[in-house]
Parts: structure tokens; sequence; C-alpha cells
């Protein structure tokens, strides 16, 4: 299947109910454009409507955050993993830095699967970062490669995302709970 | 006297498109090629002018096998009235000679 076959599907698939036909008219346009090149512009066009369709409906509204989210805390954990976690030179900071990535990617699927679950998996996390922060403070506990300074500052970056991700999480599930309506 | 609204250009020509060759049938990917529009900005017209009954949107049940079938575009008494007043020219303004 080609990359236009999957944009005109992802656009039909995406219409609110109350457009599925045009769905299938803009399909059945597809199914007969020959030229590659045209085939792909006309399915990148209809995705552009099957969105801006769905944007305007509470579940796809939803589903849009939902999708943005995912990506971008699983594009996030990704890239720490292959680019940024292979590149530290002790053992401590590489485990470290790992566990985040990690971290971030069960967000990743918390966020596709169960927003109530990414509640608590989040809130887990602010707690955890912002007591770390406050014992590190409090004790100026360093290890032989990390300084205070390096973890108080990766405590209040997690407890800052992991902030961000309860707010983007009670807001999805408040559009997500009421009835599909055009905003 | 019914006032409409003033269409934009895109809406315009696919309204052109569609009163220039009333006794065939209009379809999506004709009408793009008739226009120069993008399936991007052709079918949102396309559904908003279905909604306020200016376009009848059928089905053509007699495409060949294999294909799944076409739907094809029509303006109603009503787009037909409303086409006309859209693509109507508009009058030049007047330019007062001045003579010194």
């Amino acid at each position: 299947m080609k990359i236009q076959d999957i944009i005109m599907r992802c656009a039909a698939h995406m219409l609110p109910a109350t457009q599925a036909e045009w769905g299938q008219a803009m399909q059945a346009e597809f199914a007969g454009i020959t030229d590659e090149r045209e085939r792909l512009k006309f399915a990148v066009g209809c995705l552009q409507v099957s969105l801006i369709g769905a944007a305007q409906t509470r579940q796809g509204l939803s589903f849009i955050g939902r999708g943005l989210v995912a990506i971008g805390l699983a594009s996030f954990s990704l890239y720490g993993l292959l680019f940024i976690a292979t590149q530290f030179q002790t053992p401590q900071f590489t485990t470290l830095f790992t566990a985040l990535c990690f971290y971030y990617a069960g967000a990743a699927g918390f966020t596709v699967l169960s927003l109530k679950g990414l509640r608590i998996y989040s809130s887990l996390g602010f707690a955890a970062a912002i007591i770390a922060w406050m014992i590190l403070k409090l004790t100026k506990f360093e290890t032989s490669d990390i300084s205070n300074f390096y973890l108080q500052a990766l405590s209040f970056e997690v407890s800052i995302m992991t902030g961000a991700l309860i707010v983007a999480a009670i807001y999805l599930s408040l559009i997500t709970s009421r009835d599909e309506a055009v905003l | 006297m019914t006032r409409y609204r003033t269409p934009s250009p895109s809406t315009r020509k696919i309204l052109t498109a569609l009163m220039t060759q009333t006794n065939i049938p209009h379809y999506g990917y004709g009408l793009m090629k008739e226009t120069g529009l993008k399936s991007g900005t052709l079918y949102p017209i396309l559904m908003r002018l279905t909604e306020r009954g200016y376009l009848k949107a059928e089905w053509d049940l007699s495409s060949p096998t294999g294909r799944p079938p076409r739907q094809h575009y029509e303006l109603t008494p009503l787009g037909i009235n409303y086409a006309r007043h859209a693509v109507k020219p508009k009058p030049t303004p007047v330019m007062w000679e001045v003579t010194p």
C-alpha cells in the first residue's frame, strides 16, 4: 500500500460521522486518478478537509490532541534514547537519562490507551520529582559523577514536564467526556 | 428580494463551472481540473453549498465494475439563482472626466 492510499484512508476515516458520505465521494474520485503525484496531492487535500472537520467536533479535537501529545512524547523519548543517552561518558548519567526516556515513553503509551492512567502516571511522576527536588535542595546530595546542581535541575525539569502532562490529561479528559457536539 | 452573501473567488469559480455546462454531470476531480482548485479547497465549498441547499449531490450508480460509485453535483433551482447573482460581473466604476 502506497503512502497516498494510507493518507486517503486516514482522511476518509477521520471525517466526522455527519460527513461520512463525503468521505466515500472523495475515495471514489481518488480511485479514478491514475497519476501518482495527482493522487498524493488529492489525498493530502482530503486529509486537510478531514482534519479541519474533525477539529470542529469534541471527539475529533480530543483525537488530534491525544495524537499530538503521544507523538511528541514518543519522539522526545526516542530521540533522548538514541542521541542523548548514548553521548554521556558516565554510566550514572546514562542510567538516569535512560530511565527518564522510558518514563516519557510510558506516558506516550498511557496517552493512547487511557487518559485516567496518564493522569495517575504523571501525578506520580510529578510527586516524585517534587519530593526529589526538595530532598536534593535540603541535603545537597550528589553522586561521584553528577553534581547536586544537575540533579536539582533535572528534577525541576521533570516536575515541569509532568505538571504539563497532568494539565494535558485533565483537558483531554474534559473534552472527551462530553457528548460529541460541534464546538 | 433575496439577498445573498458575496461568495469567495473559489466559490465563484465552482459556480461558474457548474453553470457553464449544465447538461453534463460534474464530478469532484473534474471540477478540480476545471477550476484549478485543490481538493482541500473544493470539498469544503461543495459541502457548504450542499448544506445551504444550493447544490444537489447524487450517487452515480453506473460506475464501471470494480470502482466505487461516484458522486456528481448539480445546482438546485435556488443554487442557479445564487450562481447567477454570484457570477454576475460587477459594474465598472464610473470615472469622472476631468477637464482643465
